[in-house]
């Protein structure tokens, strides 16, 4: 533990100070990016009876939302609320974006970890599988099987899993209101298996490459070649040696698409009416309150750099040569 | 040399017939070992010599059957005690290897398992063949480990190979490899990838260890003098056959083969020196007669790295005073480490010293960089241990060699031309060569075109970082030559850096042994050989193989 920790003491700390740098980096671009896209909190709220508000009541209208302000003063103003704790507020629930995420991310964090754990189940058996034979059929096969999942599109794999599943065996557990995990687990899990299947799916295709490049690099290794030569049986030979060095670059795909699952799966959320982080920022969005998509976005990118953290811990464990490092 | 079994002595424990080894190729198939015949008697040590390509390898890995997948043996026998290798099943071979046959590969840096503790490694060895487990098998993975001449075994057990250096690793891989007594070993060039030094302690210690648990060693070199000096027999292989065999200083003394004498004669441990030290006031071609101008001084360098995790800075050059005569060859030898790759780029310009002086020509260049550098860039050219490496894949020879002139706008698209086919007849190489990718070439090929392409700007001063270590003994030979004929006919300067004294005795005029970063000695080759004052030097050239056939 104390090595693990001596290891890590100084690229931690730049990896922090990266960290930072990206986390202002991704607000300050989110701000820009609310304010020049035209309209704003009261037109989303007025629609077009917006129009026919006066001068007088726009103006106020704003100080409410307070959007009145110079734009350096409200980006200011929503980063010293953020580093005190204090997310803001989302003025048409009138609940704090704390509470919202605190409701949001869990179901977002589940449905990731349950789609990851399927695109390995998937993906790494599957890359073992096509470099068993390189170029055979058995190859052949597992690459189509992956190219399709690449290509077909998530929405069209939900839509018609969900349709097919609904009519055929009438089993449709998503349109019964979303329960949690602690509140409900069995139908949870049920109304979480269809997204994490659509997501696991597409995370497959990378994964499935990266072990299937993996291997065979690693396959033609001198150190392979040294344990055959001692007698290894095949099993324990792609085991203890290939498999555990084709890992290596796996993890980091892992962490990859960790971190992309993490900023929300919209389609799949929005399809399967999981109420996670995707879906916040785009009610976010849609209501143009900007203090809900500034802090769930920034939100967002936390988790992304955690992940990556957690990431590089991991390789730490599978390498021992970036230990020492 | 053939020995029908003797009811007197003990039969061969390998027994090779007749054996014909061919890979399936994109021309065809390809014959790589063609009727071999080779016995090995227990306890025996017998070396395999031919250059790359001569099918050495292919042979040893038909006695554990670990041919590459596209070779196949097409005929003959590899007998081990009763059993024919060639016939076995896949079953019977695994419990074969490691236990009965054990392999050193050839690059320590490669062979092991990075993810895995090299104690792990050794255990695993002894576990497949169930003669140990757990902490019995790490017990005798630490008693291996020291009987290799591993130092505080106990505690580097548990290390990765990583924090091994090369020649630590493959004292691991000599302990993994003849962990279960395995009636043979069969040593795949164990100490080509490490430093002189390194090789002659690592070999010392296979060969005490191999005789210690009575294994047989096959030993696979391209270096005559080494296995003339350790092996009890050798047998020459040629283009895939075995032209001769015999005891070791029979072989060496009265070679009956004509290629066993081209080895021997190219062998840099006892070829004939090269160049000659020309007598004071001779003038030769367009050498400058008389006493030599210094070409390149090197003045009090000193060149300090940052080491990541360490506060002091690592002193790779220190203090170092060298000199490069106009139209002579200056030698640096050190081991790995030793900074003598710092010195070359450093005397390149590649690198800024952080103390001293640069002088070339009379001039300070130290300082000057960008537009100023340019004059100094076209006279001082490289040529690096890996042509390989140094040559882009895409590139044709022609474009390769064509590029300083380029980059450099030197004339226009014709008269490149022209110029690359002048260089390439310079350094030997038919025109027809010049539309080849360095794929296509082979190894003293893509070196020839790396001086070609280093002469192309009419340089003063070649610096040859490793030049020739990459390289066959024949093919060396030629490009020794190759590099004396230009020196003759160009009045080149040559910085020549290479760990390998006997080269340096073939080639130099002038010579500085290098360690940890400062000059030791140095001087005229033959004197220093012949008296060092270095405990050092003295070890470097105790490390050439086959210094004691030289003598008699």
């Amino acid at each position: 533990m104390t090595r693990l920790r001596a290891a890590l003491s100084r690229p931690l700390v730049r990896r922090l100070a990266e960290a930072v740098v990206t986390l202002v980096g991704v607000s300050l671009l989110t701000f820009v990016v609310l304010r020049v896209v035209p309209g704003d909190q009261i037109t989303a709220s007025y629609g077009i009876a917006a129009g026919e508000l006066s001068p007088d009541q726009i103006r106020s209208l704003e100080a409410y939302y307070g959007i009145d302000r110079p734009w350096p003063v409200q980006y200011l103003g929503w980063l010293g609320g953020v580093l005190s704790g204090n997310l803001g507020l989302s003025t048409a629930s009138g609940t704090s974006v704390a509470a919202l995420t605190a409701q949001a991310l869990p179901n977002t964090v589940e449905l990731a970890v349950l789609a990851i754990v399927v695109g390995l189940l998937l993906g790494i058996p599957g890359g073992m599988l096509a470099a068993s034979r390189p170029g055979r059929a058995r190859d052949g096969a597992t690459q189509l099987g992956s190219l399709l999942s690449l290509s077909v599109p998530s929405f069209l794999l939900a839509t018609a899993l969900a349709t097919f599943l609904a009519n055929q065996l009438g089993w449709y557990p998503n349109g019964e209101g979303y329960r949690t995990l602690l509140e409900d687990p069995w139908l949870n899990l049920q109304q979480m298996a269809l997204p994490a299947l659509v997501l696991g799916v597409s995370i497959a295709s990378p994964v499935l490459q990266t072990t299937r490049t993996a291997i065979l690099g690693v396959r033609s290794e001198d150190f392979v070649r040294t344990a055959r030569a001692k007698g290894v049986p095949p099993r324990l030979l792609q085991v203890r040696h290939v498999l555990r060095n084709a890992l290596i670059p796996v993890v980091t795909m892992t962490g990859l698409q960790f971190g992309f699952l993490l900023s929300g799966a919209l389609v799949a959320e929005q399809i399967f009416a999981v109420p996670g982080i995707g879906r916040q920022v785009l009610l976010g969005l849609q209501q143009k309150e900007y203090a809900v998509v500034q802090s769930t976005v920034l939100v967002i990118a936390v988790m992304f750099v955690l992940v990556n953290l957690l990431t590089d811990l991991v390789y730490r464990l599978v390498d021992p040569r970036v230990r020492a490092r | 040399m053939s020995t029908p079994s003797d009811p007197g002595r003990a039969g061969p424990v390998l027994s090779v017939r007749g054996l014909r080894v061919a890979f399936s190729t994109a021309r065809g198939d390809v014959e790589a070992v063609r009727g071999v015949d080779l016995d090995v008697r227990a306890g025996e040590t017998v070396a395999v010599v031919g250059e790359s390509g001569s099918g050495k390898s292919t042979l040893a890995s038909c006695v554990n059957r670990l041919l590459p997948e596209n070779g196949r043996i097409t005929a003959g026998s590899v007998r081990l005690g009763d059993l024919d290798l060639t016939t076995a099943d896949e079953r019977t071979l695994r419990d074969v290897r490691g236990r009965r046959v054990g392999m050193v590969p050839q690059d320590p840096m490669t062979g092991l398992n990075p993810v895995l503790t090299v104690g792990a490694q050794i255990a695993e060895a002894l576990e497949v063949h169930d003669r140990a487990r757990g902490s019995a098998a790490r017990a005798d993975a630490v008693a291996l480990l020291e009987r290799a001449g591993l130092t505080d075994a106990g505690h580097r057990v548990d290390q990765y190979p990583h924090e091994f250096s090369g020649g630590m690793r493959q004292r691991v891989l000599i302990a993994m490899a003849l962990a279960c007594r395995p009636e043979v070993l069969l040593a795949d060039e164990p100490t080509s990838a490490l430093d002189v030094t390194v090789q002659r302690l690592v070999l010392d210690q296979m060969a005490e260890l191999a005789d210690d648990l009575g294994s047989a060693v096959v030993l696979i070199t391209h270096d005559l003098a080494l296995a003339a000096e350790r092996a009890d027999r050798v047998a020459v292989m040629y283009r895939g056959e075995i032209v001769e065999t015999g005891p070791a200083e029979e072989l060496v003394t009265q070679p009956r083969h004509e290629y066993t004498r081209r080895l021997l004669g190219a062998a840099p441990g006892l070829a004939a020196r090269k160049v000659r030290d020309r007598p004071a006031g001779a003038s030769e071609g367009a050498v400058d007669p008389g006493e030599e101008s210094p070409l390149l001084t090197l003045s009090g360098v000193v060149r300090r790295y940052r080491v990541p995790g360490r506060s002091e800075p690592l002193t790779a050059v220190d203090q170092v005073d060298l000199e490069v005569p106009v139209g002579r060859t200056v030698a640096v030898v050190g081991e790995s480490g030793s900074g003598k790759s710092t010195t070359a780029r450093l005397a390149l310009r590649l690198e800024d010293p952080d103390e001293g002086t640069v002088h070339f020509d009379g001039e300070d260049v130290t300082g000057r960089r960008g537009r100023r550098l340019r004059g100094f860039r076209r006279a001082v050219q490289p040529v690096f241990q890996n042509p390989y490496a140094s040559l882009d894949p895409r590139y044709t020879v022609e474009q390769a060699v064509a590029e300083p002139l380029v980059v450099h706008r030197v004339g226009d698209a014709r008269t490149r031309r022209v110029a690359v086919r002048e260089l390439l007849d310079r350094v030997a190489l038919p025109v027809a060569l010049a539309e080849r990718r360095p794929h296509e070439l082979s190894g003293g090929q893509r070196q020839r075109v790396a001086i070609a392409r280093a002469l192309a700007l009419d340089p003063r001063l070649v610096v040859m970082d490793e030049a020739v270590s990459a390289l066959d003994v024949l093919v060396q030979e030629q490009v020794l030559d190759l590099m004396v004929r230009l020196q003759e006919e160009l009045g080149l300067s040559y910085l020549f850096i290479t760990h390998d004294l006997a080269v340096v005795r073939l080639v130099a005029h002038r010579v500085y042994v290098m360690k940890d970063g400062r000059i030791v000695e140095h001087g005229d080759p033959e004197a220093l050989f012949a008296d060092p004052r270095e405990d050092y030097t003295r070890r470097l050239l105790d490390a050439i193989p086959g210094r004691s056939l030289a003598r008699s």
